[in-house]
């Protein structure tokens, strides 16, 4: 089962070109763009957002296009970093 | 305390032989074991102003560079390192063996030495501050190193920079910088009087031998310094000069990649590659001409000059 998506499961640090992340639980290390880091940071904070809400709002919020945040969504997916739901 | 030099070669060679000798780099005694004369030759031109001292009560590893027990000791004889009595790996051919004296003791503080995050980069340090050199082989990365450690930059060192995770403080080593093929003509002339080990031929690497730390680095070896800078360098035949800011997640994701122990250390590696890389300006660095990177680093001490 994958792990659930909790604040104090993970270290990051944050640049002005994106932020690595540590995953305390499984050891894995993982370097996100900015749009990839709001994303994950927005799920990390509201873990029982539902992902395509969270992107439908940052989408809003920047003025950009849902579609654009694909990539993004994809690279958590892939890492494992996306909330249970 | 003793030095090698202080030795004559007789004195040094009988105390490898018998495996009494310990020599020290930076926080590390090494007691080293070998019958073989060139291996001796080399620490003595190599090693000469380092601390050495018979039958030490401690060492940190145990070495010995003998040849194998077989038919190959008449037919194209061969060299074995062993450390605390293994063998990590292949043999080589027997003239190679003061180099497989080096980069042996770089893989045993490689796979072992994890107190401290341990990263294949050279590093100098001038005025406390510390510049690391990471770079991939071929960069020009020692051939950089040798020509700073010659010109005003302490020697910390040329493969592995050792990073304490509590202090963040880069530790000397101060042993033989490896260069290869041409970046040995170039530092030759670079600088005439450099002392040098044998040039061995045919190895992996090509041409190989290693250059003697300056004595003030060996000196100063017990002096940390705080890393200030991470410049990647890049030889390009016939540039000019051009530093240029690089992205603080490339490089953290460098050394992720490439440090010998990130995995091992698990989240002390990542909180300490993390501190090192927000402490340092990172800069991308292609340059031709050893006189020209000399000043741009000149010049990173003094930006507003």
């Amino acid at each position: 089962m994958r792990p659930a998506l909790a604040p104090e499961r993970f270290l990051i640090q944050r640049w002005p070109d994106g932020i690595v992340v540590f995953d305390r639980l499984l050891g894995d290390t993982h370097t996100m763009n900015t749009a990839t880091a709001a994303l994950f940071e927005r799920l990390l904070a509201q873990p029982q957002q539902l992902p395509d809400v969270a992107v439908a709002q940052l989408a809003a919020e920047q003025g950009s296009s849902p579609a654009l945040w694909a990539d993004s969504l994809a690279q958590l997916g892939n890492s494992g970093l996306l909330p249970r739901h | 305390m003793q030095r090698v030099g202080d030795l004559s070669l007789a004195a040094l060679k009988d105390g490898l032989r018998a495996g009494r000798l310990g020599i020290q780099t930076g926080p590390i005694w090494w007691q080293v074991q070998s019958k073989l004369p060139d291996v001796a030759r080399s620490l003595h031109a190599l090693y000469a102003a380092h601390p050495c001292q018979f039958d030490p009560e401690f060492a940190d590893y145990h070495v010995e560079l003998r040849t194998p027990w077989n038919l190959r000791r008449w037919l194209r004889p061969q060299v074995q390192f062993y450390i605390d009595g293994e063998a990590p790996f292949e043999p080589l051919p027997r003239d190679q063996a003061p180099a497989m004296l080096e980069w042996g003791l770089n893989w045993s503080l490689a796979a072992s030495a994890h107190q401290w995050l341990n990263i294949h980069a050279a590093s100098l340090e001038r005025n406390g501050q510390v510049v690391v050199l990471p770079a991939p082989p071929g960069s020009g990365k020692s051939t950089l190193c040798a020509a700073l450690a010659l010109r005003n930059w302490r020697l910390l060192s040329d493969e592995l920079t050792l990073i304490d995770p509590d202090s963040m403080q880069a530790h000397a080593l101060a042993r033989p910088i490896n260069l290869k093929n041409a970046s040995i003509d170039v530092i030759r002339a670079f600088e005439p009087s450099a002392a040098w080990a044998p040039e061995v031929y045919d190895t992996t690497k090509g041409r190989v031998t290693h250059l003697r730390p300056p004595a003030q680095a060996v000196q100063r070896m017990q002096e940390s310094g705080t890393p200030r800078w991470i410049v990647f360098p890049r030889y390009v035949a016939g540039a000019e000069p051009l530093l240029t800011p690089r992205s603080k997640v490339q490089t953290f994701t460098h050394f992720a990649e490439n440090a010998f122990n990130y995995s091992i250390l698990g989240e002390l590696g990542f909180a300490t590659v993390a501190r090192l890389v927000e402490q340092c300006d990172c800069y991308d660095f292609s340059y031709s001409r050893l006189d020209d990177a000399l000043e741009v680093f000149d010049w990173l001490l003094n930006p507003d000059d």
